[in-house]
């Protein structure tokens, strides 16, 4: 660098300026290629997700229509068949939805229609452990929101979310019909009862 | 001291479910060669003069059902369980379907061969998935013994919402579709699954058909209030020592069901009020606990017997709070089909929530008032008629704005 010392007021003041400006350029592409990193990152992990939620034998439009067929002549076909794609994908990805709509012979928005109409079907991904809270009356009076704080705390969301690892989800749920043992919690269709902030985390550890 | 009078529940605890040879050497199906030995007109007499009137909560009478279905013109007819106990505090079909499913598919088949239908389904909540799977295994049975002769029966789950367990709806999920009520008439016996007469029945009214059959209708018929007779499965909930399912005849009091089988309110607290029939019953307070669990008498005091839950509430408990929970449910569970009930669950629901945190005014009353009114002449099926009984009732017989132990 040259000796600043020895050149005029003016042109130090520009060359402090422009090494200023040079290191914050600097700084913004740093910051840049961070972001550019981060994107990167999560839409492989959405990639991963995908993929990992497809394995098995759905996981390709020929497949979900092979399925789809095993259940065209079914009384509430449709409903039954997605059930079956959700026990093995998670979810009803818009593939599947598609597909439905192809071999059940309707609008592609009637398979929507069904798929968003249910309280157990999902149109987006979500934990692979389905975790429902009761919130009905009988298990609201008998300390439903304990349980639910237990459950947000212990697992780090809030209703509604999924576990960053994709191991929970949770979710709200009306009574599942086991009151005699209120509150009430299910993991993947299985019912907890006599739930208590104390108990949930003995529950979780069990999936 | 009233007792217990177990007819639905006469098997639950007793034999193994998953074994149709305890069913059978407990007389199981012989009620079902008794009904096909007679005329259908016959049969169908029986079970009408029996007086049975649906166990779901509408409490039409069965028999009658029976014979607009027989009646009604149909290639091909169907007999649908609502296995989709949706009504929050009950849980009784769960306890007769995982104690005694036997007893529910012999009733299901003395309806098809009554009506003529050789096919039957029984549609089961999702919630209740392990309770497929002991109907499923138990079909399975029943048709290795041969006793089910030319009827067929099949579980078809459901996904998830409570709108299904309205007979129409229910159906239309079935089909593959929305949840959805049907307008009304043509009603299921005339135009039902596919446009073909069907008749649904409830799992309770079902598991009746058997005994009913097998002792005949004079027996039933004297058993419980006149107007609607036998039994009732009950299941206790809320603030009660006792958080039991019971099964009591229809002259039964709501009191006797709350203090002699409930064992009363824990802890030495007194009774604020009861709501009978689940989420869509009436809140009532202790001056009519001497209504007979029986469909009219119920009606007779603006409640409601419905399904058979009874949930109790102490005097600490905010009814404000309680209230809100429950309209809340009724804006969840809405199908969305007509305005009425839309828009009515939710602002019903956000009033509630309004006089729930303390903010509450006469005025909301009021409205509150108004839109019940509206949405019980103007709701396309029962979900949004009955969704405002709980919020109108609290208002008529409590203090709403008051707080906490405002009985």
């Amino acid at each position: 660098m040259a000796d600043l010392k020895q050149a005029d007021p003016s042109s130090v003041e520009a060359a402090r300026a422009g090494n200023w400006i040079r290191d914050l350029l600097k700084e913004v592409s740093a910051l840049l290629e961070r972001t550019k990193e981060l994107l990167a990152n999560s839409v492989s992990m959405f990639q991963r997700q995908e993929t990992k939620a497809n394995d098995g034998e759905v996981n390709q439009m020929s497949n979900y229509e092979g399925l789809f067929h095993e259940y065209k002549g079914l009384p509430g076909g449709i409903i039954q068949s997605f059930h079956a794609i959700q026990n093995g994908v998670g979810y009803l990805t818009e593939e599947a939805m598609l597909a439905a709509a192809k071999v059940f012979g309707v609008p592609a928005k009637d398979a929507y229609e069904v798929a968003s109409f249910y309280s157990y079907f999902s149109t987006k991904p979500r934990g692979k452990n389905i975790i429902r809270i009761c919130e009905s009356a009988p298990c609201h009076v008998a300390g439903a929101n304990e349980v639910i704080a237990a459950l947000e705390q212990e697992l780090g969301i809030r209703v509604g979310e999924t576990t960053s690892d994709g191991k929970f989800a949770l979710e709200f749920a009306e009574c599942v019909g086991q009151c005699q043992d209120t509150p009430v919690i299910t993991v993947n269709g299985k019912p907890f009862g006599k739930v208590s902030a104390g108990s949930v985390g003995e529950i979780l550890a069990q999936f | 001291m009233p007792q217990e009078l177990r007819i639905v529940l006469r098997n639950v605890g007793k034999i193994d479910a998953l074994k149709i040879d305890e069913y059978l050497d407990a007389g199981g199906y012989k009620p079902l060669e008794k009904a096909r030995s007679m005329p259908q007109e016959d049969l169908i007499r029986e079970i009408k003069q029996s007086g049975l009137r649906g166990r779901g909560g509408a409490g039409f009478n069965t028999g009658q059902k029976l014979e607009f279905t027989f009646r009604a013109a149909g290639d091909q007819k169907y007999v649908i369980c609502n296995a989709d106990e949706g009504e929050p505090g009950t849980y009784k079909d769960r306890v007769i379907m995982q104690g005694d499913p036997q007893a529910v598919i012999e009733g299901m088949a003395i309806c098809g061969y009554a009506v003529g239908a050789t096919r039957g389904y029984i549609y089961c909540r999702a919630e209740y998935s392990y309770v497929a799977d002991i109907l499923k295994a138990a079909i399975a049975q029943a048709k290795e013994k041969g006793v089910l002769g030319d009827f067929e029966v099949e579980v078809c789950l459901g996904a998830g919402a409570y709108v299904c367990g309205e007979e129409t709806a229910l159906i239309e999920s079935i089909e593959g579709r929305r949840g959805e009520p049907r307008c009304k008439p043509p009603y299921p016996p005339v135009s039902g699954l596919w446009g073909k007469p069907t008749v649904v029945a409830n799992v309770e009214t079902l598991a009746n058909l058997p005994p009913i059959v097998e002792k005949g209708s004079e027996w039933f018929s004297g058993i419980g209030a006149p107007a609607y007779p036998g039994t009732r499965v009950l299941t206790l909930t809320g603030d009660v020592v006792n958080r039991i399912f019971i099964e009591a005849p229809t002259d039964t009091t709501v009191r006797e069901v709350i203090y002699d089988f409930g064992g009363g309110i824990p802890g030495g607290k007194k009774f604020q009020s009861v709501q009978v029939g689940g989420n869509s019953g009436a809140l009532i307070p202790e001056s009519l606990l001497g209504a007979k669990i029986a469909f009219d008498a119920m009606a007779a005091v603006g409640a409601t017997l419905g399904s058979g839950a009874v949930f109790v509430l102490d005097e600490t408990r905010d009814l404000r709070d309680v209230v809100c929970r429950m309209a809340r449910f009724f804006e969840q569970e809405s199908c969305g089909k007509c305005t009425p009930c839309r828009e009515g669950t939710m602002r019903i629901a956000d009033i509630c929530e309004k006089v729930s945190v303390g903010k509450g005014r006469a005025a909301d009353l009021a409205l509150l008032q108004e839109i019940g009114e509206m949405m019980a002449i103007a709701c396309f099926c029962g979900l949004g008629q009955a969704a405002p009984t709980p919020v109108l009732t609290a208002i008529r017989h409590f203090d709403l704005l008051g707080g906490k132990g405002c009985a």
